[in-house]
């Protein structure tokens, strides 16, 4: 973690606070190895993130057209 | 097009989702406020949602299920953390057990809402929302996906199964 820390314009602190939302999240792991702390970003997790995302906006954007058909029902003057 | 533009931030789990409406700041508040409209919005015709609790004060909460096409029931669960009508909104949403009580055991996720008049009796809605797991993404999409698209999907494999 310390020669990750080392290539962010960051603190140590600030690094380890990010890894701790990404590992919270699922997105990456850490090891420990000797006296080191490893961080390796999970693939697979990552792919699955990026697919839940996408398809959380497809649910959204439904969500979106159907606030809009709502709205068009309302005559303007009456708002 | 309703929808003017789409952000999603993989690290965060965050999807911020900015609309423009025809309707005035006031109209477009009720679509959050009124639980009525809210259950006509939230689910897709296939999943209808159902708020049985709403109570729209600071600190207050509400209870909600959706309804599948075989009567089967997803309960969820809001609080309502910050309210600033007919600007902002801010909401803790949850996952509940079959008798609508909410599942602690599980993360809670986040919605911010920002209305904002862009005059002219036009109107941009911006929400943000905030998952602290795949998991609990995943979950949230089996709840609110269209059942159409499910069923397109499953051809779709059906006939490359074949």
């Amino acid at each position: 973690m310390s020669g990750l820390a080392a290539f962010y314009a960051m603190s140590f602190a600030a690094v380890q606070k990010h890894v701790a939302v990404l590992e919270r999240a699922g997105l990456v792991r850490k090891d420990k190895r000797g006296r080191e702390q490893m961080v390796s970003a999970d693939h697979e997790r990552l792919a699955l993130a990026r697919q839940a995302l996408d398809r959380y906006e497809e649910i959204w954007r439904e969500r979106s057209l159907r606030m809009d058909r709502i709205l068009a029902e309302t005559p303007r003057e009456t708002t | 097009m309703t929808v003017v533009s789409s952000v999603k931030d993989l690290e965060a789990l965050t999807l911020t989702i900015v609309n423009e409406f025809d309707a005035g700041v006031d109209r477009v508040w009720q679509l959050w406020e009124d639980p009525r409209q809210l259950e006509r919005w939230w689910g897709p015709p296939t999943w209808p949602a159902t708020f049985t609790d709403f109570d729209f004060t600071v600190g207050g909460e509400a209870r909600y299920h959706m309804t599948g096409p075989e009567g089967e029931k997803a309960h969820g669960w809001w609080r309502f953390l910050a309210i600033g009508r007919p600007a902002s909104l801010e909401i803790e949403d949850g996952f509940a057990d079959a008798n609508g009580e909410p599942d602690l055991s599980q993360p809670s996720g986040r919605m911010r809402v920002s209305v904002e008049d862009l005059g002219g009796g036009r109107t941009r809605m911006t929400i943000a929302s905030h998952n602290d797991t795949v998991e609990q993404l995943q979950e949230l999409i089996e709840m609110g996906m269209e059942e159409g698209m499910k069923e397109a999907l499953g051809q779709i494999d059906a006939m490359l199964a074949e």
